[in-house]
């Protein structure tokens, strides 16, 4: 009896081994935490939802130009009409922080597919960097609810390129604690990180890299874009080849808008930007706020919550506002107004800018007035070739030079910088100054095209011709609208302008550059 | 090797069997029912929300298969019983947004058993019924993410469940037909939950599942 309880155990204990294993197969996980390491390979596919509740693995070019077209009228016209299907995935990746701290970072690879010459085979890739968001959940690997995602889908990778598209690091599933909003070396480390971790997707997802690399993004993501490829040139010539680089309405001279916003005009969304370009700037050089308390420079009621204010739990910018978390327009006080009135106006401040002075202001006037003299005291942009050649004491300025992307050398790669002549948001004088600084310097035609889409084409030869008569169109559909609705023209193009008029005439004018560089 | 491993499974399933009659020693076999009642909370992931679009989550089918076990008396009324069987394959549907996509996985279930059973009546008596409680191991193995579970979740995906162990109960009875040999029927229920976790890229979801299994049984028995 003994014994034949004792064969049971044995038996049993060999059956629960001999039964073990099997089973699907998943991802492989890599643990390690080096910057560019894909955290998981393959990636996730985003499954394309379907109308009886099941999904499929691709979004068909049809059905694309449908959802497109069903979001906006006549967008498929800017974008092209979408020719390969696309598959999303979501992928996870390792970066740094402001300080190199390692941290991880998620994003989307699109990849084209399809019967067409210009879907199959060898594919190039663009690296696109995505413009400000106060949404913290934001993912460019979202095509049901993000749009910038979907027209960089549509614009890029319905066209035949792979793109590869960063949520960038603080944003989704991050675990940086902070974004580092301007920060040039940060953003720059995590675009290339997050190439280097899609290049380790690509043989498991089906994406052929052809060897062409191109850079673009718009405002944030312009910055961005330049940045990086600055980065690639400087730091990673042998890992990264450039094959061109658009940058769309971006922030590049940030010393000199910094400037301009304190001493002059203050932007559109500017109650935004400012919070998450201080946040950063103080994660990486620790001296913007005293002792780490916003109050030097924000104003009582918005200082105590500056830190956590943006990114946040937010639908969208207005939705943010609506919390009063941050206020909508009102940057300076009245009482700052008066001084800027009387520096830069000769004592009249322009009708347009009131909203932006008021007494709920964001920034104190301390520390408003204190930047002002710092202005005018160390002076920067003197010269158009070196407008960084500066000293600036106030720490706020000094970041802004440190992040300016006027520096050299010069790319020695085809660039185009894409804009609105009447941006309100990121101002165009942005792009002139570094389209002044590129020439300066020896960088012009034909290797720098700018682009300014709120202007007349030359003639119908012109090569932005589509871009520029395209964006008038839109712009007076806009005038048109606000008339009928009985609103203010100006202020609904303004409202429009930098986030939804500029955006798909830039990343068409962007693919189009692109086309035209391969095809040389 | 297959078979062997098949056939050493089928040792040990779940069912119950028991000892009656002047023999000590009984074996059965028969054909059980595995009535699942499964209740699970809809899953949660690590990953980003719109990517686990809920209610999102999964019910455990019923399975049926062969059922084997052995039983020795202790005295005229006790016995120890050991039961399994081959071990089935249950289909785990989507429930929620994944109903659609059906079944998602496939796992197989290996429970040995083992149970003290009291018998009524005298030994020997044509009809003995029987009740017992015992104690139940349930691990899981060859757990496969169907195409339409990679679909769902969006690339190929391993899933792991957690063994348990736990309480079973069971009543049953043994109807002598012949010299040596009876008919064997009963019922089983298992207190059964495991840890459900799916990994698909770098996402994570998991839930926790209660299968709470009703086991019907009948078959023929063999003593000696």
């Amino acid at each position: 009896m003994r014994q034949v309880n004792l064969t049971l155990g044995l038996i049993t204990a060999a059956l629960l081994s001999a039964c073990g294993g099997g089973g699907s197969a998943g991802p492989t996980i890599n643990s390690s935490t080096a910057r560019g390491v894909l955290v998981a390979n393959p990636p996730n596919l985003v499954p394309i939802p379907q109308a009886n509740g099941t999904a499929v693995p691709q979004l068909d070019p049809v059905t694309f130009a449908a959802m497109l077209n069903a979001a906006q009228p006549g967008l498929t016209q800017v974008t092209g009409t979408p020719v390969c299907s696309i598959s999303t995935y979501y992928i996870k990746y390792n970066t740094v922080g402001s300080k190199g701290e390692a941290t991880t970072a998620t994003g989307a690879i699109f990849v084209p597919s399809g019967t067409a010459t210009q879907c199959s085979g060898p594919r190039p890739v663009v690296a696109y960097a995505h413009g400000t968001t106060v949404t913290q959940s934001f993912n460019m690997a979202n095509l049901q609810s993000n749009q910038e995602a979907v027209l960089v889908a549509a614009t890029f990778a319905a066209q035949g390129f792979i793109v590869v598209a960063p949520n960038y690091a603080g944003y989704d599933l991050s675990s940086l604690p902070y974004t580092g909003y301007l920060d040039a070396a940060q953003q720059s480390n995590d675009m290339i990180d997050s190439l280097r971790a899609a290049r380790q997707a690509f043989p498991n997802i089906g994406a052929q890299d052809s060897g062409k690399l191109f850079l673009t993004g718009y405002s944030q993501g312009g910055f961005v874009a330049l940045a990086t490829q600055q980065s690639m040139q400087n730091n990673y010539a042998s890992e990264f080849k450039v094959t061109a680089l658009a940058g769309g309405s971006g922030p590049y001279a940030t010393e000199l808008l910094a400037d301009a916003i304190f001493a002059k005009q203050p932007n559109l969304g500017g109650t935004a930007f400012l919070p998450l370009i201080t946040n950063a700037w103080q994660a990486h050089y620790g001296n913007i706020y005293t002792g780490g308390n916003p109050s030097n420079i924000y104003a009582s009621p918005y200082a105590a919550n500056i830190l956590t204010a943006v990114p946040g739990n937010y639908a969208s910018i207005n939705a943010m506002y609506a919390t009063g978390v941050l206020p909508t327009t009102t940057m300076f006080s009245s009482t700052y107004a008066a001084v800027v009135a009387n520096a830069s106006y000769g004592g009249q401040l322009p009708a347009q800018l009131a909203a932006f002075y008021g007494a709920t202001n964001l920034v104190n006037d301390s520390f408003a007035l204190g930047f002002l003299q710092d202005v005018a005291q160390y002076p920067c942009n003197l010269t158009a070739a070196t407008p960084l050649n500066c000293k600036p004491q106030n720490t706020v300025r000094q970041a802004a030079l440190a992040n300016d992307l006027r520096t050299l050398p010069v790319p020695t790669v085809p660039v185009l910088l894409c804009g609105g002549n009447s941006d309100p948001t990121v101002f165009f004088q942005s792009t002139l100054a570094e389209k002044a600084f590129l020439n300066a310097n020896g960088f012009g035609a034909p290797y720098l095209s700018v682009l300014d889409v709120d202007s007349t084409p030359t003639s119908t030869a012109d090569p932005f011709y589509a871009a520029k008569a395209g964006f008038a169109a839109a712009k007076t559909k806009v005038i048109t609208d606000a008339i009928t609705a009985g609103q203010s023209p100006a202020v609904a193009v303004a409202s429009a302008y930098h986030g939804a008029l500029v955006p798909p005439f830039c990343n068409a004018a962007a693919a189009g550059f692109f086309k035209s560089v391969l095809a040389q | 090797m297959k078979k062997i491993q098949i056939a050493l499974c089928a040792l040990f399933g779940l069912t119950s069997v028991a000892a009656m009659a002047e023999d000590q020693n009984l074996v059965a076999a028969g054909i059980g029912y595995i009535s699942v009642h499964s209740s699970s909370p809809d899953f949660s992931s690590n990953g980003p929300a719109f990517l686990t679009p809920q209610p999102a989550g999964i019910t455990v089918a019923s399975a049926t298969t062969l059922l084997f076990g052995f039983s020795h008396m202790l005295n005229d009324h006790w016995a120890v019983a050991f039961a399994g069987g081959i071990p089935p394959k249950h289909d785990i549907n989507g429930r929620g947004t994944l109903a659609p996509f059906g079944v998602t996985t496939t796992v197989k279930q290996l429970a040995p058993t083992l149970f003290a059973n009291y018998h009524f009546y005298e030994s020997g008596s044509k009809f003995r019924p029987f009740v017992g409680l015992g104690i139940n191991y349930t691990k899981f193995y060859d757990i496969t993410s169907q195409p339409s579970g990679n679909l769902a979740s969006g690339g190929p995906t391993s899933i792991t469940l957690s063994s348990y162990t736990g309480l079973a109960a069971t009543v049953g009875m043994n109807y002598k037909i012949a010299d040596h040999l009876y008919l064997n029927a009963n019922i089983a229920a298992a207190n059964v939950s495991t840890d459900m976790v799916a990994t698909t890229g770098s996402i994570q979801r998991s839930t926790h599942v209660k299968l709470n299994p009703i086991l019907y049984s009948a078959g023929l028995a063999y003593s000696f």
